[in-house]
């Protein structure tokens, strides 16, 4: 489907194991970022992110019972809203969120199971309950940044950036908001190592953000277009991604701010994103430069 | 905004096994919480829950399987079968809580104990997740969503699914919500300290907190190209959809439910409708202090004069269906044209400003609107309307 009034996309904000920031992300996509972490127990090798610099844009206070995956998310948003020129406080209610992500807050599920089967029914932790909601990250951005409008969490395996990008476009479509911050976020942990068992590769953590807006405006890229389940030609050549950010459910939205960040940088467009969920097939995503 | 047919409900819940043995349990006012059967707690006090003791789920995950089961009913409701729908564009829209989390104590004990089981629950719990496993069981071609806004996601996903029928997507969703009672969300609950150990009574004075449920309910809503192709008459209509954030508290509502306001408000400015022309709301009304309290505050203020009511009494909160259950209540109200008392309440609470329906009310059966607030501070609302009003 063609978007009724192509999605501009304002700003950009990508978090994982090549670092924080544009920059970053740009020099990942240049130079290639082997990973650089691990998982407990096993020790696996994997793409973890550094989340200090959270502190820039939120005192350490304000975080304190923030868990991994929210943290991910917070550092996308305000990176993504620094880029775009815009506040990363008191949002109000004419900004929205959409946050995809394929497991979810992976670290506060499993602590929550954890501390119950050790400690006894009785002894559940209430902050790792409330945390290990999927939606938990996006009630941690609403009001650590003063945002008042709809939020939604997407889950949808491989394709949780393209299901995100639906309700994004909702949202801004009705009229409901004049912005919506967009994210796919994903966490690695435990959890992701032990559903990852023994296939080769990297699994990888991370946030890409995303400031969309509708309407007349300058832009880094605009959005046109999005299949579910796709049926166009995909043009832009199989990329290495997993080499340079790991492999996970919510990352796609990594190839979204690459492809955003190469039209941006002149590249001419279109650009036709594939992404491909091993159960429900595949679907494409079509971006163009600004005019 | 064009108002969006509803051609078929399914509703599985405690207060019934479909929407007219629910709706005759709620206008009749009963209700039976329990202690869960299909586990036990070493919580001190056991808790009392609306359960579905004889639903089985068989291979799939327990909240999938709901989703899957209220979905072939609403279709069979709506008089399609899945082959009707073969070459027309289906998107699938379901709000869940439990349903998408990688929860599975079993295989966590045996990792604990040192052994290394094959995590093929976890797998199956993301390769069934409750949209996916409808879409891919009855073979539709079209988008297909999660939505995991905890305690709004039914009513998010009927707001987001119309939006698809209005924007050209689909001609046919399938929208609604599904959760399960699960023990470790028993313990969470228990643990945040509102659970109530005795049937829940919502906006009750000696109110102290919610039971909670298990169930699904999914509506099927159609273009009208396509509804009027094959002459399926209209049930009921979504007329407007509102949603805003409180940013107040990670889990407690803004005390002056702000956000349920400019939801309620967005809501109505998308339908066209004044408060005057609601013939009622169908609160959250969890009984949670707090919750009732601010939906009584937010009530009064934004839609003054006009009754209100919690189902929750009858099905316990059943999370991400809740929405959904209660906009299929909303519909089923509408068409009866006779609302439930709030079931569990016995003496209202002074302390709101205005107390909400007691006993069984005949109403007009134009539209009505029917709310969610999540943990988070998620606000979602919806109005409905009758088919024929």
């Amino acid at each position: 489907m063609r978007f009724e009034t192509p999605l501009r996309i304002t700003g950009l904000g990508p978090v994982g194991g090549f670092g924080s920031g544009r920059e970053a992300f740009a020099r990942a996509l240049r130079e290639g970022c082997p990973p650089g972490g691990t998982l407990a127990p096993t020790g696996r090798l994997a793409h973890r992110a550094d989340l200090a610099p959270l502190d820039t844009f939120l005192p350490r206070r304000a975080t304190r019972r923030v868990d991994t995956f929210g943290r991910l998310a917070l550092l996308g948003a305000c990176l993504a809203l620094q880029d775009a020129g815009l506040p990363v406080s008191s949002l109000g209610p004419e900004v929205g969120l959409v946050i995809a992500s394929g497991h979810g807050a992976t670290g506060s599920t499993l602590a929550l199971q954890d501390g119950i089967l050790q400690d006894g029914d009785p002894f559940a932790s209430p902050i790792h309950f409330a945390n290990s909601l999927h939606n938990s990250a996006a009630a941690q951005i609403s009001l650590l940044l003063g945002l008042q409008g709809p939020c939604v969490t997407v889950t949808q395996g491989g394709l949780s950036t393209a299901s995100g990008l639906l309700a994004a476009d909702s949202l801004l479509r009705q009229g409901q908001v004049r912005r919506v911050i967009f994210g796919g976020v994903e966490e690695a942990g435990e959890l992701t190592g032990l559903l990852w068992g023994d296939r080769p590769g990297h699994p990888g953590e991370g946030a890409s953000f995303l400031v969309l807006e509708v309407g007349e405006g300058p832009a880094l890229a605009r959005l046109v277009g999005l299949d579910l389940p796709g049926e166009g030609p995909v043009d832009l050549p199989p990329d290495t991604w997993a080499d340079r950010f790991g492999e996970g459910p919510g990352l796609p939205a990594f190839q979204l701010t690459g492809a955003a960040q190469r039209l941006a940088e002149g590249q001419p467009g279109p650009l036709v994103l594939g992404w491909e969920d091993p159960w429900e097939g595949p679907a494409t995503c079509e971006l163009w430069s600004t005019p | 905004m064009n108002p969006v047919a509803i051609t078929g409900l399914g509703c599985l819940c405690a207060a019934g096994s479909s929407l007219e043995e629910a709706m005759t349990a709620l206008l009749d006012g009963r209700r039976e919480p329990r202690p869960p059967v299909r586990f036990q707690t070493t919580l001190p006090v056991p808790p009392l829950a609306f359960e579905l003791p004889d639903f089985e789920e068989g291979a799939f995950p327990r909240t999938s399987a709901l989703a899957l089961a209220a979905a072939r009913q609403a279709l069979e409701d709506a008089g399609l079968a899945p082959g009707d729908l073969h070459g027309a564009r289906v998107g699938v829209i379901i709000g869940t809580s439990i349903g998408a989390t990688l929860c599975d104590e079993t295989f966590l004990q045996a990792r604990r104990a040192g052994l290394t089981p094959e995590p093929v629950s976890l797998r199956r719990i993301l390769e069934a997740n409750p949209a996916r496993l409808i879409s891919r069981t009855l073979g539709l071609r079209g988008p297909c969503q999660t939505l995991v806004n905890a305690c709004a996601s039914g009513t998010d996903a009927l707001g987001l699914g119309a939006d698809w029928i209005r924007a050209g997507l689909c001609d046919v969703v399938l929208a609604g919500g599904a959760d399960e009672l699960s023990r470790i969300t028993t313990c969470g609950f228990s643990a945040m300290r509102i659970a109530d150990p005795t049937p829940c009574r919502p906006f009750d004075r000696d109110r102290q907190g919610l039971n909670l449920g298990e169930g699904a309910a999914v509506l099927v809503l159609e273009a009208e190209a396509f509804r009027t192709g094959r002459r399926a008459p209209v049930q009921a209509r979504i007329l407007g959809y509102g949603a805003a954030s409180d940013a107040h508290h990670p889990t407690a509502p803004h005390p002056e439910g702000e956000g349920l306001g400019r939801a309620i408000r967005q809501a109505l400015a998308q339908a066209g409708l004044a408060p005057t022309d609601l013939d009622f709301v169908n609160a959250h009304g969890t009984a949670t202090p707090d919750n009732d309290r601010v939906e009584g505050v937010a009530l009064a203020r934004e839609l003054p004069g006009i009754p209100y009511f919690s189902t929750k009494g009858g099905t316990g909160h059943t999370l991400g269906a809740a929405g959904a259950l209660e906009a299929a209540f909303t519909v089923g109200s509408l068409l009866r044209r006779e609302i439930p008392g709030s079931l569990g309440l016995v003496h209202p609470d002074p302390a709101l400003p205005a107390p909400p329906v007691t006993r069984r009310t005949a109403i007009p059966g134009r539209a009505a609107l029917s709310q969610s607030l999540a943990f988070g501070g998620g606000n979602a609302v919806i109005i409905l309307g009758r088919g024929d009003a």
